[in-house]
């Protein structure tokens, strides 16, 4: 080829080739002059504008026009905090999110409710890096925003765009759903609709055990993170249809810290420090700075209190990033699942030299307590039958057993004074340490059977179980009651995430229960509740009968009562074990929902709804092989329905996804958390437009627009028009979720003395007269402007004046505190007919058949333990969409001693095998020494499989995996579950927890191919 | 443990989340066509200066093969930049406080130097330029006067302000080796980046591929011309000098970093001596100075190892930009390790097409140049011809 030729051959191909493949680059780059723009600041360039701007003529702070500021509550974590949104006029998107100063989550010393916003322009509140990045929640770029319907076999992540219209009327109607689509499982399945579903609510499921209720109880409802007033509204819809299956979380979240609390402080949930004025605080299971309620604003109270001195000690395996070791820190890391055993260690110290406050624990009433100047009462002088095979043994001896009257329910003591029975809300002072006979029955304290359980083994027996030493128990011991009442234990789910959950939360409470610390300034609050979203102007507790039956989960029933039992009794055999465990004392027992459906124990569902909920990511063992194939399995579970914000880990496996909206698009009231002490009610609104698109009606598509559109289908009482009565009598619609929560926002803002209405300026600041305009017709005119308040507040919140009163707390808990749990021994393991203990004690962590875990995996075969941890960089799923956490932390590891890792050969960053008796992962090590030697901890949140981690396929489309999504590891799919129940994860059988800390594994290193497979 | 020895320790490999790094192999590849465009330059601007000569290839070839790399090297700061036409109007109206961002004298000096290059091409062939005028069609003359700066017009080149201009096109070119490692260095967040032997080390390198484009590339864009063989044995010394140069301060480097760094240069060391261990010494000591250092010392006089040294170099100065510019980014400044790196797709795609648009540059302009051999003015007595 001569060279001319070629030459032009290279320029014509070349320039070509790069003008064609740049041609989009270089068209961007054209229209120079239209984004060439002046820079609007010349420092700052083209950065956002500051939403308050400086009048410096006045002093002042006024709105920036170009943006609006909206309050609201955050649900990147469950600490609930408030948030300011710094909002784009022009386009509606969220430009920075930071703290509400009006909160007390994000600011200690929250502002006055009254101060105009335009004054709190230099006062901001701060919240967390996962707060901050939650605008990348809100605009994941792959947010579900029209319904869709599988156009594949279940799990094939293959979907197609379908209207709303047809959502709601092929879930509704049923029939042959799936009979186009290449799915030789479900294509002839006859799909129930709701209808079908629903208009059998007159037809018992087995007429043999009519205590199982009617067979619309076969919709079952599993949600996720759905709290107080948006659970009400599920709640709602799900008593109109005529189930009772519905539900949230908790069980892998927390419930027997809730169990175990309510059994010591009844009617609470959660009791915490007051961490400010505390001297001495021992984190159980927690550290300040991980999760917990409210996460950021616990770290934040702990780095104050050590600052004027006092001492805070992280008792764990693990020591996370709150659990500085040094002056005012330390850190005990016991051996896992052996904080019961610490604590009645520390509580057998107590006892017997006497550290605890007898007199304190010796008022057996309200009055005498009052009369000796305390600020709460104990049962630790009331009496307990002890009778052996009475059968009213393990209750309260009442007064009409004592011979002292009728009364059934009166607690009778010992005097101290007479050494006679007597009734214990008259007594001034019981008997602390009494075992006896009391009108020919044998009776015991409270107080010394928690001493005799304390007894059951020596201190240095304890330090064995524990792997702490005795004489470290004993200091501190000594150290936590060498405080007065400004000493407070706290626990999470460390503790209480183990087959013994309960009573280790149970002892760990006495501690706090011994030295009297309860209302006091630096000891245990109950918190400042909360205002009342459900009464007040409108009724929105209106009482649909919850309908009749025996949850799916068997929570709150007693085996002993069905027909079941009876009828195994009748036929002369051993009722025991029932086919899966009963958990009379707990509820949202979350992780039994798919097994038990599954089983059909004690009945199949016909339809499943999800909402926020992943329980194949986060319920132990649950995401296998043998369990997928059944949910998999049309013939099974005939509908599955979920409502997500993205195809997630589980949701990717329903039939029919509902686009759901984010936090920032959605409603909630919700009561302050207990740590800030503060009466107050969050109100998470739609600060910005929802994503999603609407319905014909213009309503955005939702989990409540789709409840309401399926009620108003079906006709179903309290929804539609007449749905919800006002204080006058007068019916108002439920046509949409404003319909609801405007109603509820109003009956915060009018509880008690009414908020005053907001300031013209604040609505301007906050947008809100365009609220108003929009949902006119849903309040009564003269409710908007307290309505509107509340919203520009993002809530209602008390002064912070209120938060103590003096060396007492602001908000005293009244009723009596327990030592003795008497409704937990009333029942009975349903699987060995084995009574539950009714106080605090150290249980051996086993299976639900007894089976000591030590026994079940051998430590000379399994000799590490996993743990798992919600770090303040991650915890829930869908935080995996925020790539600003995730370039802070990319990955997870499986992190290790430095000790363990040094002997099996491995080195900081090496891939090595986990693996447990229900498979193995492969993930990096990292070694460090803020773990006790054999214990594997990972980080929740990361090693997705879902939520884009793998391809998906939407109308043809195929949407690529994201890999920061499936970055990490995550060992939840291989914890052990428990060998005698079908799929039933390791169980607190009292408190219900899934168990997550007790799985035993071994590490081996992975070879250099495998490394880099 | 201190932290420094904390640091120090072995960096835990993380997965590549960082898709959105602001700096990928495009930068890399900005820095390197942009940076030996300079050097390029810089070479004839003083060997024109000492020789006054022309008409040898090397100095026929060297600017059209400058301009060749200096625009589609230009192209990679489009393809990286998220808002591509505020960098243009940066070039033509000017930018708010010049003083207050390095990157912002970079918008109008490297652009003037491209001009000034492209110009002094024009200015070279001028002879050829006005031989082949009368062969023009008429109606493309207007577009040919300006595409050429009028250039067969006038002879600056030999006159003092063609020297000034000379001259304030080395300062130019100087910088234009230097500036994306300028640029680096004032990130001083990364201590990968933040030390003046980052621009030091990319200028070096600059020169060491601008010699070797002189030694390996010009013969072969002169065949089939009767343009004269231009003697090569002066880039031996440069090609030489930035071996021995580059090889002093990649030991300085370490060393430096070693014993003065902070907690987060020894994690740069640490990701050097480590991860980045291998790399280092496959795609830059080896070729960028072992090669050369013993092809030059001891077949330093024959062609082929001239060669060999020169396509080393070549290679050498864009694997080590690309070091330093994932290297920077993959530290995290929190320490739990270091981010692995793949280029996505679309960058490799990308570069490719980069590759394909200098080609095609180079072919238009060795296609539409005219190829008459220039007239050396002034030759001074005893120089070849």
């Amino acid at each position: 080829m001569k060279r001319r030729i070629f030459l032009q051959a290279l320029a014509a191909s070349g320039l070509g080739v790069g003008v064609i493949g740049y041609a989009d680059t270089f068209a961007r780059a054209l229209p120079w002059v239209k984004s060439g723009a002046t820079v609007a600041h010349p420092i700052y360039g083209m950065s956002d504008e500051p939403e308050w701007l400086l009048d410096k003529a006045t002093g002042k702070y006024r709105r920036n026009p170009r943006y609006i500021l909206r309050h609201t509550g955050d649900l990147q974590c469950h600490s609930e905090c408030g948030l300011r949104v710094k909002i784009d006029a022009g386009t509606g998107r969220i430009a920075r999110i930071i703290g509400n100063p009006y909160h007390a989550n994000t600011r200690d010393d929250f502002l006055a409710y009254d101060m105009p916003l335009n004054e709190t322009a230099r006062l901001p509140g701060t919240v967390c890096a996962r707060g901050n990045t939650g605008l990348q929640t809100v605009y994941d770029p792959y947010r579900i925003t029209v319904p869709l319907k599988r156009s594949g076999p279940r799990g094939s992540n293959k979907w197609q765009p379908i209207p709303w219209e047809q959502l709601i009327r092929e879930v509704v109607e049923g029939g042959k759903l799936f009979a186009d689509i290449d799915d030789p499982m479900g294509k002839d399945v006859e799909v129930k609709g709701l209808r079908t579903v629903h208009a059998a609510q007159d037809q018992l499921i087995d007429p043999k055990a009519p205590e199982l209720g009617m067979k619309s109880n076969r919709l079952v409802i599993q949600g996720g993170r759905i709290k107080s007033s948006r659970r009400a509204f599920q709640t709602r819809f799900a008593h109109a249809f005529g189930t009772i299956n519905e539900y949230e979380h908790t069980n892998v979240c927390e419930i027997t810290h809730h169990i175990a609390t309510e059994m010591v402080y009844p009617h609470k949930h959660v009791v915490k420090p007051d961490i400010r004025k505390s001297k001495y605080v021992m984190f159980w299971g927690t550290s300040p700075g991980d999760a917990n309620f409210p996460m950021q604003t616990i770290g934040k109270y702990v780095a104050e209190a050590r600052t004027k001195g006092a001492k805070h000690v992280v008792i764990d395996p693990v020591l996370h990033r709150g659990g500085v070791v040094g002056d005012y820190a330390e850190w005990v890391p016991l051996k896992p699942g052996t904080d019961g055993a610490l604590a009645m260690g520390m509580i057998r110290w107590i006892i017997d030299n006497g550290r605890h406050n007898s007199g304190y624990l010796s008022r057996p009433g309200h009055q005498a307590a009052q009369a000796a100047g305390e600020l709460s009462h104990t049962d630790a002088s009331h009496l307990v039958i002890v009778e052996p095979d009475h059968e009213e043994e393990g209750t309260y001896l009442s007064a009409h057993l004592a011979g002292l009257g009728d009364d059934e329910e009166a607690h009778v003591v010992i005097a101290a004074g007479t050494r006679k029975p007597a009734l214990a809300e008259q007594a001034s002072e019981g008997s602390l340490d009494f075992a006896g006979q009391v009108n020919g029955l044998r009776v015991k304290t409270a107080f010394r059977l928690l001493k005799e359980s304390a007894h059951k083994h020596s201190l240095e027996e304890y330090a064995s179980i524990c792997g702490v030493h005795a004489e470290r128990i004993a200091a501190l011991a000594s150290e936590f009651t060498s405080h007065g009442r400004k000493a407070a234990c706290e626990f999470y789910r460390g503790i209480v995430k183990h087959p013994n959950g309960f009573y280790n939360g149970q002892a760990v409470h006495m501690l706090n229960v011994l030295i009297g610390n309860l209302n006091w300034a630096g000891g245990i609050t109950g918190g400042g509740g909360s205002f009342n979203w459900k009464k007040g102007r409108y009724d929105l507790s209106t009482d649909i009968p919850k309908p009749k039956g025996i949850h799916i989960n068997r929570e709150g029933a007693r085996y002993e009562d069905s027909s079941e039992y009876q009828a195994k009794v009748a036929r002369g055999e051993n009722p025991y074990p029932a086919k899966r465990p009963w958990f009379p004392s707990t509820f949202n027992i979350y992780s039994e929902l798919l097994p038990s459906i599954v089983e059909g124990y004690p009945y199949h569902a016909d339809i499943l709804i999800w909402h926020m909920a992943t329980p194949f990511y986060s319920v132990p063992g649950q995401h296998n092989d043998e369990l997928l194939d059944k949910v998999k399995d049309p013939r099974v579970i005939p509908l599955i329905i979920a409502s997500d914000i993205v195809i997630g880990d589980t949701s990717m496996y329903a039939d029919y996804l509902i686009p759901d909206t984010t936090f920032m698009e959605r409603w909630v009231q919700i009561g302050m958390h207990e740590a800030t002490m503060t009466k107050g009610t969050t109100v998470r609104w739609p600060v910005i437009e929802p994503l999603t698109k609407t319905t014909a009606d213009g309503r955005h598509f939702s989990y409540e627009t789709f409840l309401i559109d399926i009620a108003e289908a079906l006709k179903l009482p309290g929804f539609g028009d007449n749905a919800i009565p006002d204080k006058d009598g007068r019916l108002w619609p439920l046509h949409s979720r404003e319909d609801f929560y405007l109603k509820a926002t109003a009956n915060v803002a009018f509880d008690g003395d009414p908020v005053t209405p907001a300031d013209p300026e604040d609505i301007d600041t906050c947008d809100l007269e365009s609220v108003r305009k929009r949902f006119d017709k849903s309040l009564k005119p003269e409710e908007w402007g307290s309505t509107l308040m509340v919203l520009s507040r993002g809530g209602r919140f008390e002064p912070y004046e209120n938060v103590w009163h003096g060396d007492r707390v602001g908000h005293p808990y009244n009723h009596r505190i327990n030592l003795y749990a008497a409704e937990v021994a009333e029942t009975r393991n349903a699987i060995t007919g084995e009574r539950f203990p009714g106080v605090a004690r150290w249980r051996t962590p086993a299976t639900i058949k007894g089976t000591p875990l030590d026994q079940l995996d051998p430590a000379a075969q399994w000799p590490f333990t996993i743990l798992t941890y919600k770090g303040s960089l991650q915890t829930h799923s869908r935080l995996s969409s925020n790539t600003i956490l995730r370039e802070i932390q990319p990955e997870n590891w499986l992190e290790m001693n430095q000790d363990d890792g040094t002997r099996l050969g491995l080195e900081d960053g090496d891939w090595a095998w986990i693996e447990t008796a229900h498979g193995k992962r492969k993930g990096r090590v990292k070694l460090r020494q803020g773990v006790r030697p054999g214990v594997i901890t990972f980080s929740v949140g990361y090693g997705h499989w879902g939520y884009v981690a793998s391809h998906i396929d939407i109308g043809g489309r195929r949407l690529e995996a994201d890999k920061i999504r499936s970055a990490g590891i995550h060992l939840n799919p291989i914890m052990r579950r428990d060998p005698d129940v079908w799929q039933m994860s390791l169980i607190d059988p009292v408190g219900g927890s899934a168990v997550f800390y007790e799985t035993r594994a071994r590490i081996t290193p992975a070879d250099k191919a495998e490394a880099t497979a | 443990m201190t932290d420094i020895q904390t640091a120090a320790q072995p960096l835990n490999e993380l997965l590549n989340v960082a898709h959105d790094r602001p700096f990928s192999l495009l930068f890399a590849n900005y820095s390197y066509l942009v940076g030996v465009a300079g050097a390029i330059f810089v070479i004839w601007a003083l060997r024109f200066l000492i020789t006054r000569r022309l008409s040898l290839s090397e100095q026929f070839l060297a600017l059209p093969l400058a301009v060749s790399l200096f625009i589609p090297g230009m192209v990679n700061v489009l393809l990286e930049l998220h808002q591509p036409g505020r960098i243009l109007h940066g070039y033509l109206y000017g930018w708010d406080y010049l003083h207050t961002a390095f990157i912002k004298w970079a918008i109008f000096l490297l652009p003037s130097l491209l001009a000034l290059i492209w110009w002094m091409m024009m200015q070279s062939v001028r002879d050829g330029l006005r031989q082949y005028w009368s062969s023009v069609p008429a109606p493309l003359r207007p577009v040919l006067e300006l595409v050429t700066l009028g250039s067969r017009h006038y002879d600056l080149l030999h006159q003092t302000v063609g020297i000034i201009l000379l001259c304030l096109g080395i300062v130019l070119g100087l910088f234009a080796t230097a500036y994306s490692g300028l640029f680096l260095m004032s990130e001083h967040g990364i201590p990968f980046w933040n030390t003046p032997l980052v621009p030091l080390m990319f200028s070096l390198t600059a020169f060491g591929a601008a010699a070797g484009c002189y030694v390996a590339l010009t013969p072969l864009l002169r065949l089939g011309t009767d343009l004269q063989p231009g003697e090569g044995c002066e880039h031996r010394w440069v090609m030489l000098a930035v071996a021995l140069l580059g090889g002093l301060l990649w030991i300085a480097w370490p060393w430096w970093l070693g014993h003065f760094g902070t907690v987060a240069d020894q994690r740069a060391l640490a990701l050097l001596h480590g991860p980045y261990s291998g790399s280092i010494m496959n795609q830059w000591i080896l070729p960028g100075i072992l090669l050369p250092l013993v092809l030059l010392l001891l077949a330093g006089s024959l062609r082929w190892a001239r060669v060999l040294a020169g396509l080393g170099l070549l290679y050498a100065a864009y694997t080590f930009r690309v070091i330093v510019v994932i290297g920077g980014q993959a530290l995290q400044r929190s320490g739990t390790g270091y981010l692995a790196y793949s280029p996505e797709h679309a960058v490799i795609v990308d570069s490719i097409l980069n590759l394909c648009f200098l080609l095609g540059w180079v072919g238009l302009l060795l296609w539409l140049l005219p190829m008459a051999s220039a007239t050396d003015k002034n030759p001074e007595p005893g120089e070849p011809s």
